[in-house]
């Protein structure tokens, strides 16, 4: 038999994002996938862009 | 990252295709290479930093950077483009493999050496992958700024634990444990190519009002950053102002002169907090007595000027009605009256009933003159309990007025005391002190302000944002235009208070962590402190004697360290955050990436300046970093760090740097008795290479 490994907890954080509706939910996990992909490029252009295609699919 | 093989051809001294295989086995996490000084081990730590980093990341105690090539295979070289210098790592980070190789030809370090071909492949699901953008993607695996954290000259990284380095450390918590990425998220959406443009595409859809709102939300936003950044230098010069002081009133306590009267002086300074305190809480009673009940002292006149309306009418017998018009009209209606007569139309009794409906009222009316009688009795109550209490309140406010201004004369008293003594050090301190509790004044005046302005600021964003709102017209792309700007301010205003709960949150645990890891290295006597603004302090506790009362009085004050204390600091807070990004890398959180991570721990001569302290790192930093790789001599291996290592059973993985060449530095030794092991690390020939070899563990 093996213990089971407890659920970590929930952080205050992670509560503070659940109540945000989930249109704001889903566009800044796309914004933060989008920055973690470029953050440390010098010159990153696209950026601004994708994030207002993200905008704009995510609310209409 | 958890470092797994490095590959080194022609790299510096290191002649031919050689590799380390570094231990990954979580309880056996430690690789040792011994090396005696000379032999390689600045070279072997730079073979990593520039495999990650190229040039930029090579340390500026290696000598010759442009010389990167094995100088006897580049002068024997008959064809410079294809002899080369060549590093390969492989490594895992977060679960995915990675490969990187870097090179650079003779005829490239010919022309410039910074120059370098790079490659990174990561291995996805079991076919390699080559990365577009190698040099960004490890930047976004283990950005540069904390390379200096996880590779490091251990005899040089004593500098992070002095007070001026508070900005490179606190950037390094923001980067290992990920919150940079929060804060690069928040910046983007607020950047005039998402929010602007969204704006601009608002105004273009609706009307010329609307437009000038906009633009003037714009304007106070620019405002809001401009107050924003003025409000943080100020805090951050006020708490440096505060620190400053503070350590001016430790230094006076201790002064024998100024001893007592500093004393009496933070006692008064504590009153003074306290009556201030009171005094605004007074003021701010009167104030709200003023604005609700005092109303009552001025309707006096008005209240005489009611009681003789309601009394005439009285008088007149019209209030209150004796009989109801409602009663009468009922009997009016069948003809009859309560005493049985008919009430015929034309009649005299009739007549009679309907002279009453004069002097009748209705019942509401009853009621209003009852409620009036009662209202105007209440003012008259009111005035007089309003003037009572305004009198109480207001003497109390002279009271606490009086204390605070004898409390300010005692200590106006203090400073011209301790200004007036002989002693020529507490004399330069109260100096000091007086110039900075002035500074601290204009600081705070300038914080009132600038929290004046934001919160003007604040509010008339919000009241445009009302007015946007309430001017929005029924067209459906301005709508939804609005939608999207809101969405937009919305998520950054939320990853801002994210950042600030995990910036808060984050603090003090790692505080504990160090404050922990360093007692234990350490041992009784000091602790650590790792302030608001990320400041690490050694602390202890000195007991002062008093001369009058030989009382013993116990006082915090902040240790001056030595370098090996300041080494052991640096040693102990990399660790603390290293274990800390690894627990981080644990918790669920709304983004992968936005974790710490795990990180491995490269150590170049740690043990140089420890002297007593050696026993405690060699145990305890290898409990806290996932992966340690150690590059040590046998003067600082030997005897403490040997038995620690070995009692602690965490050595994975050892191997020693083997150096042929025509003669070595004085202090190395030709032989080594590594554990059960007698191996010879040098040969005395013309040419001249180091070789790695390994040992059973």
């Amino acid at each position: 038999m093996s213990a089971e490994k407890p659920a970590p907890a929930e952080t205050k954080s992670r509560i503070e994002f659940q109540k945000a509706p989930e249109e704001i939910r889903e566009l800044i996990k796309a914004v933060l996938q989008e920055e973690r992909a470029v953050m440390h490029m010098k010159t990153r252009p696209d950026i601004y862009k994708n994030i207002l295609q993200h905008v704009k699919r995510l609310v209409q | 990252m958890i470092l797994e093989k490095l590959i080194i051809e022609n790299f510096r001294q290191f002649r031919g295709k050689q590799e380390i295989l570094f231990s990954t086995v979580p309880n056996r996490n430690v690789t040792l290479v011994h090396a005696e000084n000379g032999f390689g081990k600045t070279a072997l730590l730079n073979a990593l930093l520039w495999g990650f980093y190229g040039h930029e990341g090579l340390t500026e105690d290696l000598p010759r950077k442009e010389v990167l090539i094995h100088e006897g295979t580049a002068a024997r070289s008959r064809n410079p483009a294809s002899t080369s210098a060549k590093v390969t790592i492989l490594f895992t980070h977060d679960t995915e493999k990675y490969r990187l190789e870097r090179e650079l030809t003779l005829e490239q370090q010919k022309l410039d050496a910074k120059k370098t071909d790079l490659v990174l492949e990561m291995n996805k699901d079991g076919m390699p992958m080559t990365e577009r953008h190698p040099r960004e993607r490890i930047q976004a695996l283990m950005p540069f700024g904390i390379s200096e954290f996880l590779f490091f000259n251990g005899e040089r990284i004593d500098h992070l634990a002095m007070e001026e380095n508070a900005a490179l450390i606190t950037d390094a918590i923001r980067q290992m444990l990920g919150l940079n990425l929060l804060q690069a998220g928040i910046v983007d959406l607020r950047h005039q190519s998402v929010l602007g443009k969204l704006r601009a595409e608002l105004r273009d859809r609706t009307s010329a009002e609307k437009a000038a709102k906009i633009d003037e939300q714009a304007r106070v936003d620019d405002d809001i950053t401009e107050w924003g950044k003025r409000k943080e230098t100020n805090q951050k010069n006020l708490l440096a102002t505060d620190a400053e002081l503070a350590t001016v009133n430790s230094k006076l306590e201790l002064n024998r002169e100024a001893h007592h009267l500093q004393l009496r002086r933070n006692d008064l300074e504590k009153q003074e907090q306290g009556f201030v305190e009171r005094l605004t809480a007074t003021t701010k009673r009167l104030g709200q007595i003023v604005a609700e009940d005092s109303y009552a002292l001025f309707a006096g006149d008005l209240v005489k000027r009611g009681r003789e309306i309601v009394d005439k009418l009285r008088n007149e017998g019209k209030i209150p009605a004796r009989v109801l018009n409602s009663f009468l009209n009922e009997l009016l209606e069948s003809h009859r009256c309560i005493c049985k007569r008919h009430l015929d139309d034309g009649s005299a009794e009739r007549k009679a009933v309907e002279e009453l409906m004069h002097y009748a009222g209705d019942q509401q009316f009853n009621n209003a003159v009852g409620a009036l009688d009662n209202a105007l009795g209440r003012i008259e109550e009111g005035a007089e309990h309003t003037r009572r209490s305004l009198q109480a309140i207001n003497g109390e406010r002279l009271k606490i007025s009086d204390d605070l201004k004898a409390v300010r004369e005692e200590l106006a008293q203090i400073s011209h005391k301790i200004t007036g003594k002989d002693d020529e050090e507490a004399h330069k301190l109260e100096e000091t002190r007086v110039k900075l509790s002035l500074k601290q004044r204009e600081l705070l005046a300038e914080q009132v302000k600038n929290d004046l302005k934001l919160e003007e600021f604040q509010k008339r964003r919000e009241g445009l944002r009302k007015e946007i709102q309430d001017i929005i017209d029924s067209e459906a792309d301005a709508q939804k235009a609005q939608r999207r700007l809101s969405a937009v301010e919305e998520s950054s205003n939320l990853l801002q208070r994210i950042l600030d709960i995990e910036t808060k949150e984050l603090r003090p645990v790692l505080n504990q962590d160090i404050d922990e890891h360093f007692r234990k290295i350490i041992g009784v006597g000091y602790w650590a402190e790792l302030s608001d603004d990320f400041k690490l302090k050694i602390m202890k506790r000195l007991d002062v004697s008093d001369a009058d009362s030989d009382a013993v009085k116990s006082l915090e004050t902040e240790v001056a360290l030595s370098q090996g204390q300041r080494q052991v600091t640096s040693l102990v807070f990399i660790a603390s955050l290293v274990a800390l990004a690894r627990r981080r890398s644990e918790i669920p959180t709304i983004i992968k990436g936005l974790t710490g991570s795990e990180y491995p721990m490269v150590m170049d001569s740690p043990f140089g300046q420890l002297s007593q302290f050696r026993p405690g790192v060699a145990r305890w930093i290898p409990e806290l970093a996932p992966q340690v790789i150690i590059f040590v001599s046998s003067s600082q291996f030997e005897g403490d760090v040997a038995t620690e290592l070995k009692k602690s059973k965490r050595i994975g993985k050892r191997y020693y740097l083997a150096y042929h060449g025509p003669n070595i530095q004085p202090d190395a030794k030709r032989e080594l008795e590594i554990g059960k092991n007698s191996v010879t690390v040098y040969f005395e020939e013309k040419d001249e290479f180091t070789e790695i070899c390994e040992l059973e563990t």
